[in-house]
């Protein structure tokens, strides 16, 4: 009996306790926690023209195929001088582009669009880019509308030549014009 | 060898003594993660909403161009009005072809080429700053951009 008694003393003592190094590892781990936010970096990515190439890169093309999109000092929306709510600016974008019944106001062909953007020192960036995601998402709609007819799959499932293929039938445009007078 | 089953009214305690090593291990993981922001903003910037926007996958391509009104505590020295941050300091729309050329030089060939200038503006921004900044990026030859907005 005192032999086991004393050996249970000595491990009591020997043991080293642990209990609180878990708290401690809890506290650091929840810091870390709090500090990792992995949000990726996400937006709207655009190709900004060469600088030598101003609107001059685009001789001689056709009145038709130019859809003007103006922004005023106040980030109101205008289309041929006519107001117009930023939520119907997708569809008018993409009628323009695809000009599915041949209207002789409307672009000859998807590859001959171009999208002008007009805005001024003003104009207010958000209202900007809300309109710049509107035009895009028109693009991207008429891309995934062609991807489904064409390969019976999403957009974002193509590879990278189906894709090619369709840029090439539809792509995507767009000018911008600062401060015009 | 004999197996003898124990009594079940002498069950021993779990040990929490590998509680620690497991919670280190997940510690170990958050700290290799977490990236620490390297820049610190010294302009305020809420960027705005859209809804087609895409991710930038690779990190080390992107060059970070911060456009805002300056934080309440540079507002003395800097003013109110939108300002541009490049790295670490506030500077003028002039040192954008240093910043892209520097940028540019601490990258490989090929990366040079696939390199985007992420935009992150704020929303009462106008366009007159923004543009000279397009303007400048042309300049220099950095034409990829990425207007940094959430969805």
């Amino acid at each position: 009996m005192r032999n086991k008694q004393r050996g249970s003393r000595r491990q009591q003592k020997s043991q080293f306790n642990t209990s609180s190094f878990a708290d401690i590892a809890f506290l650091v781990l929840i810091f870390f926690l709090v500090t990792a936010s992995k949000t990726p970096e996400q937006g709207i990515k655009a190709k900004l023209p060469p600088y030598n190439c101003d609107i001059g890169c685009h001789f001689g093309i056709k009145e038709r195929n130019i859809l003007r999109v103006n922004l005023d000092e106040k980030g109101q929306l205008f289309i041929n001088k006519k107001n117009i709510p930023i939520t119907r600016l997708r569809k008018i974008s993409k009628e323009f582009i695809i000009n599915p019944n041949r209207v002789e106001a409307l672009s000859e062909k998807p590859d001959r669009a171009i999208v002008y953007f007009y805005y001024k020192k003003e104009t207010p960036y958000n209202e900007y880019l809300t309109t710049m995601n509107e035009v895009i998402g028109a693009y991207h709609e008429i891309w995934e509308e062609v991807a489904f007819e064409r390969f019976g799959y999403h957009y974002k499932h193509l590879n990278q030549n189906e894709k090619r293929s369709i840029w090439n039938n539809f792509p995507k445009i767009i000018t911008e014009v600062e401060f015009p007078n | 060898m004999k197996f003898i089953k124990k009594k079940s009214g002498n069950r021993p305690e779990i040990s929490t003594a590998s509680l620690p090593d497991i919670i280190f291990m997940l510690l170990f993981f958050f700290m290799v993660v977490t990236v620490m922001r390297e820049q610190e903003l010294m302009v305020n910037v809420s960027v705005p909403q859209a809804t087609e926007v895409e991710k930038l996958e690779n990190k080390s391509l992107v060059d970070h161009i911060y456009i805002g009104e300056p934080m309440p505590k540079y507002q003395n020295y800097y003013g109110r009005s939108a300002r541009v941050q490049l790295n670490n300091q506030i500077s003028e729309v002039d040192d954008i072809a240093a910043f892209v050329y520097a940028c540019n030089n601490s990258k490989t060939e090929l990366d040079r080429s696939r390199a985007i200038a992420s935009l992150r503006v704020d929303k009462k921004v106008t366009m007159g700053i923004v543009s000279d900044v397009k303007t400048a990026l042309r300049k220099s030859g950095r034409l990829k951009v990425n207007y940094s907005s959430v969805r």
